[in-house]
């Protein structure tokens, strides 16, 4: 049963009590796990409808826990790392983590991405397969997109690009799982494809290519579709 | 291989016996064609018929039998056509004359023969020594790694001279032979002994050396008059089945040597220039950081503890002005502590730690200014994108440091209203991302080969002028260069760029 409660992972004192004050203050219910043991206890309880996790845990690997989570549960991940870790945020997101904050982070900055996790489930609950933001439409079923109102034209390989980002607004795409996606499994080391082709949608689709508001860069890790 | 090695080798001589037989045949040749041409020719055309084959016997055989064929032809020109005829009694002083002029021509046509065989020998095997030395400087400046010039230097002595080479030095402290290189794949085995024998004498060992002969190896140290323990010795196997002379092994050894410790010296000059850089940079933030990193730190303790301490007597503005400041304070001593991180890191690490991929310019750019837009005073920033469709081939995590120093060394040094500009393009064979900025610019003898090795520059008051000294540190990673123009235009603009040499994607 899905409860309604944020499954925080953490086992730093600090950092999981300044954690659960501000879910606190922000009107959610943390519920904290320090080990990789009480986080399935919590797990076999209630479903949480969200998890943070720190990924180096004193009696496991959070990366592990990811794989196993995504066996059972859809629930959104939200990793917490160091700034330094990048091959461990792309291996968390690969394993299916959602999205993920580097340390040290802001508490808006954390509230922001947990609302963005929530609403995209919620969307993904209704079935809802247009996605709108600002002044861009996708729709995932139809295969159109809109930017103001009219319908843009785009290669085959910008228009599998976006469809696919659009599956899941909000969540992060590592750059190897677009490549394996998009051109297939061989091309995964080929990012040249991945950033001449972004570059060209962007240039389609954003107003200014330098400064997008829909297709966002995560520096050294991959893209995502922006969502209010 | 335009080397002739064959000429080095031992020329197959013919047999003696058949030199013989051929000489006999051509005497009993020559003796029935002066029948025959005789009573046409007299004498003399007879005489002159025989002196063709002394000459022939000079030119081609050695001096024995060409002495033995002017006394054979004498013999028998006397025998068969001087009175008294079909007697060996010599009758007239001409006679005793032409025998010595005979003998005269075959000793000094087979003297000059063999006085210009040995020459032309010699400028064979000169020339091949030539080669042979000229393949290797060849290889040596072709390939970086000393490691594989060694390797390719073995298989090309293999091939030019027949036999397995090696090249090994001793182990500093277990006094065992490490093969540097080998011809072989099992590699060459000799007794660890020949070798430190061999370099710690600088003797050459084995056949002809005047040391070890019976050696089947030709053991010869790279340094011939130190006795460097840290200089490998060449090693040649079949030392006695192989006609090769000592001279040009010991000229192959002298230029592979000369190679070796260049290549070797100049690992450590480039060894020691990155240690005295890594030092200098950690001189450098040391000294800022000692001063810097107080400040904040000052700051935030006090604010919090006047928060912790005097919480009934600050009023709820005063109490959120000092969190406000402790936060911004914690920011930027975050920051820092970054910069200094990255740095350290940068210090540390060999370029095989570097993560080379494509990047595209405008969105690393675009990433960068993206932090800018939470700033409550976002800084006026202008993207003019010269080279739109070109990609870098580096690191995107330290492109992006480099890029944000630079940035917020701009937005520090700032002063003018129009926006501070970023700007990519491309010049020959170089890409180029730059910040150009209406600030305080750098002093004319600002040295920027030296900005991050000997002192740290701000344009600014604030922070620990580490900016350059990371930027700097990112384009050694990327073979690239700082490029720092100052006093540009009528508007005394100053441009600080990254020039990253252009790659093309394929």
């Amino acid at each position: 049963m899905i409860s309604d409660y944020i499954l925080v992972v953490e086992d730093d004192e600090q950092i999981a009590h300044f954690l659960i004050a501000s879910l606190s203050a922000a009107k959610h219910q943390p519920r904290l796990a320090k080990t990789l043991e009480e986080t399935n206890k919590c797990l076999a309880e209630n479903t949480p409808k969200l998890m943070i996790l720190d990924l180096g845990l004193p009696d496991g690997d959070g990366k592990d826990l990811i794989r196993q989570v995504r066996k059972q549960y859809d629930f959104p991940i939200i990793v917490l790392s160091a700034r330094q870790e990048e091959q461990e945020k792309i291996v968390a997101l690969n394993e299916g983590a959602d999205d993920y904050l580097s340390k040290p982070f802001n508490v808006e900055e954390l509230l922001a991405r947990i609302n963005v996790c929530l609403r995209r489930t919620q969307k993904m609950s209704m079935r809802d397969q247009c996605y709108q933001y600002k002044d861009l439409l996708i729709d995932v079923s139809a295969g159109l997109v809109k930017l103001e109102g009219n319908e843009i034209h785009l290669s085959p390989i910008e228009h599998k690009l976006l469809m696919f980002l659009a599956t899941r607004p909000g969540k992060i795409f590592t750059q190897r799982q677009l490549l394996s996606e998009i051109w297939g499994s061989e091309y995964v080391d080929d990012t040249h494809y991945l950033r001449i082709h972004m570059g060209r949608l962007r240039a389609k689709i954003e107003k200014v290519s330098s400064d997008p508001e829909y297709l966002l860069t995560e520096l050294g890790i991959g893209y995502r579709l922006a969502i209010s | 291989m335009y080397i002739n090695h064959m000429t080095h080798r031992k020329s197959s001589k013919s047999p003696i016996l058949l030199e013989a037989m051929s000489i006999f045949l051509g005497m009993i040749a020559i003796t029935a064609l002066s029948h025959v041409v005789d009573e046409y020719l007299g004498l003399a055309g007879v005489s002159f018929l025989y002196l063709i084959l002394v000459i022939w016997v000079s030119y081609k055989s050695q001096l024995v039998a060409s002495i033995f064929v002017a006394i054979g032809s004498f013999l028998l020109i006397n025998f068969f056509y001087v009175e008294p005829r079909y007697t060996f009694v010599i009758g007239s002083i001409e006679s005793w004359s032409a025998l010595l002029g005979f003998l005269l021509v075959s000793i000094a046509i087979t003297s000059l023969v063999h006085q210009l065989r040995r020459q032309k020998d010699i400028a064979e095997k000169e020339t091949f020594k030539a080669n042979l030395l000229r393949s290797i400087i060849e290889i040596f400046s072709v390939e970086a790694d000393s490691v594989v010039s060694l390797k390719k230097s073995c298989l090309l002595l293999k091939s030019e001279l027949g036999c397995d080479v090696a090249i090994l030095k001793l182990d500093s402290t277990t006094k065992e032979s490490i093969e540097l290189a080998s011809s072989k794949s099992g590699g060459v085995k000799l007794d660890s002994w020949y070798i430190s024998h061999a370099i710690e004498y600088g003797a050459m060992l084995g056949p002809h050396t005047g040391t070890l002969e019976s050696l089947d190896y030709w053991c010869i140290p790279f340094g011939r008059y130190y006795k460097s323990h840290e200089l490998p010795a060449l090693v040649i196997e079949r030392a006695h089945e192989e006609n090769i002379e000592v001279s040009l092994i010991r000229a192959i050894v002298d230029q592979l040597s000369v190679h070796y410790q260049k290549r070797m010296a100049e690992i450590k000059a480039k060894d020691a220039g990155e240690l005295a850089h890594r030092e200098s940079i950690q001189n450098t933030f040391l000294s800022s950081i000692s001063h810097d990193m107080r400040t904040p730190l000052t700051t935030i303790i006090g604010a919090s503890s006047s928060l912790l301490k005097q919480s009934d007597q600050l009023g709820a503005a005063e109490s959120k002005k000092l969190l406000e400041l402790i936060h911004s304070e914690s920011v930027y001593l975050n920051d820092s502590t970054e910069n200094i991180l990255s740095l350290v890191k940068l210090g540390m690490s060999d370029s095989n730690q570097i993560r080379m991929d494509w990047q595209s310019p405008e969105e690393i750019i675009g990433a960068v200014i993206s932090r800018y837009n939470n700033r409550e005073v976002k800084p006026s920033l202008a993207l003019v994108m010269e080279a739109k469709d070109e990609l870098i081939h580096g690191d995107q995590a330290l492109i992006v440091l480099a890029l944000t120093n630079l940035i917020e060394n701009a937005v520090k040094a700032h002063l003018g209203s129009k926006p501070i500009q970023i700007l990519v393009d491309r010049v020959d064979d170089e890409i180029r991302i730059g910040v150009m900025d209406e600030g305080a610019g750098f002093p004319k003898d600002f040295d920027k080969g030296l900005a991050g090795q000997q002192q740290s520059y701000q344009r600014n008051k604030k922070g620990f002028g580490l900016g350059l000294s990371i930027v700097r540190a990112v384009m050694d990673k990327h073979k690239g260069r700082l490029i720092v123009e100052s006093s540009l235009g009528s508007d005394k603009k100053t441009y600080v760029g990254m020039a990253f040499p252009y790659k093309a994607s394929s």
